[in-house]
């Protein structure tokens, strides 16, 4: 009896998405809950060529389907990979494309559960003591780093309004797929990109930011009776990050010994070149805090002091600035001392990084 | 009868966007007509990829060309992912939407492959329901392209071209006739593909791709890795006599070398346009070729971020 499309295609894709090869698809419960056959007698289902037998065209599929997501998940866990090693580094990935097979049209969100999979599947997930860190943490903590960045390069920035002369927060602030629906209809005008003109100069680009972004003189003139109801909005691509080892400073290693590594390999025989390798050494444990933000289309990361982190997440969660400091000095009670000055030179610092859309006051 | 290319224009020699070519075609603006980009790269994001393309489809005419669309899936079609690709079409002024005869998952999953489809009846009917569909929701022609393959199917009755051409009457739609997957279907299904692109609606035929592919000594893998191999080029030439011209696309997806060795690629064409046609030698080797057996067939699009 001839089988029907719905038949043919679930039987195909458990058969070639099975882990242990197209036999091992072709005798899975899956693939002959759809088509009883077996591997002997495929061709009554996929025929041959004339220099290839079923199975080995099967195999086409099925090696391809594990090594472009693996090379996918490489791509977006560099670090990661970088650290384990290829080698290790697919065995996590292939665990985790059977756990979390695809189910979107875009590759860009394949790794999108890879930190919570290599959490649910920590080896020593029922052993540890609440609060108790342990290598698999680094790994989820890179994991976590890589994906957030990936998340904020191509996610909603404050650039478009930047370049455009109609800067309106809302529009900043809308999703990226109504905004991008919308474009103003600037052609021809001189905020109109130019293909004539080379990628924008820092300076260029800290020029249009200044322009969308709280200036930190603006934050400075704000009278100190009306600080403590003020409230700050962030930019849409701001995202802070805790992390229980210090990977961002393992992410600047990882990056250096890739520059070395480029600079090597146009020089010598790349055997000697750490990266990639899973030759990095696991750092200590080590809290630490991160924000991550975009300028001009390039991921910025900005290191954290744990007080920062606090202030800076209660201010993204909406509260005042009194209420956030109040928050602050709740979980660091020996901050009050030194807050006064840490304040002011937090709040420039973090205006003149481009954190803050803006500043709402009372009244 | 139909206009040549459904009405379309002919764009002349085109190279798919990719993410390593940036910087040099802002920079540069180099002379060619158009480009191609992978939709799904775009639709989604609010990062550099769109605002690099909406730079570039302010000088340059776009052509969208999707990898996700899963037209001959079983699954129900993904209304949300239609509605992002109409909104993107209408931002870069989209030429024309272009996607595969394929299916790229079912039950949920996307293996992000370009999986093929048993050629019968059955799946011609399910196959053009679907595309009438699309093209209500997107209020335009699809164009839909041949893919390369590695397996054929017991349950299949009719030739890809019957198929083809069967599914562009029924369902009113447009072809992007690849050239490359003919050539590298027809040497792992042993068939003959001069008769291929001879029999195609040639009207209905709005763009032609180019690229190249690795020979595995017992078939060819679709990588769009390196040059168009001669075999490809007759096929080429075949088509453009056929078609009396239209836009045609090169890809080059994998070790993509400085877009200036891309772009002269694609130039190559001309000749072939003002060349005597000449018989295509259905060996699958050229000179020079490389014989791998690890390669990947359709490549990554996947778009890695920059971070400082």
């Amino acid at each position: 009896m001839p089988h029907n499309l719905s038949q043919l295609q679930r039987w195909l894709q458990a058969v070639i998405m099975h882990p242990h090869g197209i036999a091992a698809g072709i005798k899975s419960a899956e693939a002959r809950e759809e088509i009883a056959v077996l591997p002997g007698d495929v061709e009554q289902v996929i025929g041959r060529s004339q220099a290839l037998t079923s199975i080995e065209r099967l195999e086409i599929y099925g090696n391809a389907y594990y090594s472009r997501l693996l090379e996918c998940l490489r791509e977006s866990f560099p670090v990661l990979a970088g650290a384990l090693g290829n080698e290790l580094f697919d065995q996590f990935a292939m665990a985790y494309l059977q756990a979390y097979p695809s189910t979107s049209y875009t590759l860009s969100q394949l790794g999108a559960n890879f930190a919570r999979h290599l959490e649910e599947t920590r080896p020593d997930r029922d052993e540890l003591a609440p609060g108790e860190v342990s290598w698999p943490d680094f790994l989820i903590d890179v994991a976590r780093l890589e994906w957030a960045i990936g998340e904020v390069f191509d996610g909603p920035g404050v650039e478009r309004a930047a370049h455009s002369d109609e800067v309106a927060a809302p529009a900043v602030e809308a999703p990226v797929v109504v905004r991008t629906g919308k474009r103003p209809e600037s052609a021809g005008t001189r905020s109109t990109p130019n293909l004539a003109s080379p990628p924008p100069s820092q300076s260029h680009i800290d020029d249009r930011k200044s322009h969308i972004t709280l200036d930190p003189a603006t934050l400075a003139a704000i009278p100190p009776e009306q600080w403590p109801a003020a409230r700050l909005v962030p930019v849409p691509c701001l995202r802070l990050l805790e992390f229980r080892f210090p990977v961002n400073d393992y992410f600047t290693e990882h990056r250096k010994l890739r520059d070395a590594a480029d600079g090597h390999a146009n020089h010598a025989p790349a055997e000697d070149v750490p990266v990639g390798d899973g030759r990095l050494t696991l750092p200590e444990p080590c809290d630490s805090y991160l924000a991550l933000t975009r300028i001009n289309y390039v991921v910025r990361r900005i290191a954290l002091s744990q007080p920062q982190y606090v202030l800076l997440s209660a201010l993204v969660a909406g509260q005042c600035v009194g209420e956030a400091i109040e928050a602050l000095v709740r979980t660091n009670p020996q901050s009050v001392d030194t807050l006064a000055a840490d304040l002011k030179a937090w709040f420039a610092q973090w205006a003149a990084a481009g954190l803050f859309l803006r500043v709402e006051l009372p009244g | 009868m139909h206009a040549p290319r459904l009405g379309h224009a002919n764009l002349g020699l085109g190279v798919g966007l990719r993410t390593v070519h940036y910087q040099h075609i802002l920079e540069h603006q180099p002379a060619v007509d158009w480009f191609e980009i992978i939709s799904e790269n775009y639709m989604d994001s609010g990062g550099r990829p769109r605002y690099v393309l909406e730079q570039i489809a302010e000088r340059y005419p776009i052509v969208m060309h999707g990898v996700s669309l899963s037209i001959g899936s079983t699954d129900p079609l993904d209304h949300d992912y239609l509605l992002r690709l109409k909104k993107l079409a209408a931002a870069v002024k989209a030429r024309w939407v272009s996607d595969h005869l394929c299916w790229t998952g079912v039950a949920g999953r996307n293996t992000h492959d370009l999986l093929p489809i048993p050629l019968n009846e059955e799946t011609l009917r399910h196959v053009t329901e679907r595309i009438r569909i699309v093209q209500d929701v997107l209020q335009r022609p699809l164009v839909l392209e041949n893919p390369s393959s590695y397996v054929t199917f017991a349950a299949s009755t009719m030739s890809e071209w019957e198929f083809l051409t069967r599914m562009a009457e029924d369902a009113d739609c447009g072809l992007l006739l690849d050239v490359n997957n003919v050539y590298v279907s027809s040497v792992n299904h042993d068939f003959d593909p001069v008769e291929y692109v001879q029999n195609v609606p040639h009207r209905r035929v709005v763009q032609c791709h180019l690229a190249g592919h690795t020979n595995c000594r017992t078939h060819l893998i679709d990588t769009h890795d390196g040059e168009v191999i001669d075999p490809v080029w007759a096929l080429y030439r075949k088509a453009h006599e056929l078609t009396g011209g239209i836009s045609t696309l090169l890809e080059w997806d994998a070790s993509i070398p400085p877009f200036p060795v891309v772009h002269a690629e694609v130039l190559k064409a001309k000749q072939h346009m003002q060349t005597e046609l000449a018989p295509p030698r259905l060996a699958a080797t050229r000179s020079g070729a490389r014989f791998e057996t690890s390669a990947v067939p359709h490549p990554l699009h996947f778009v890695a971020p920059e971070v400082q």
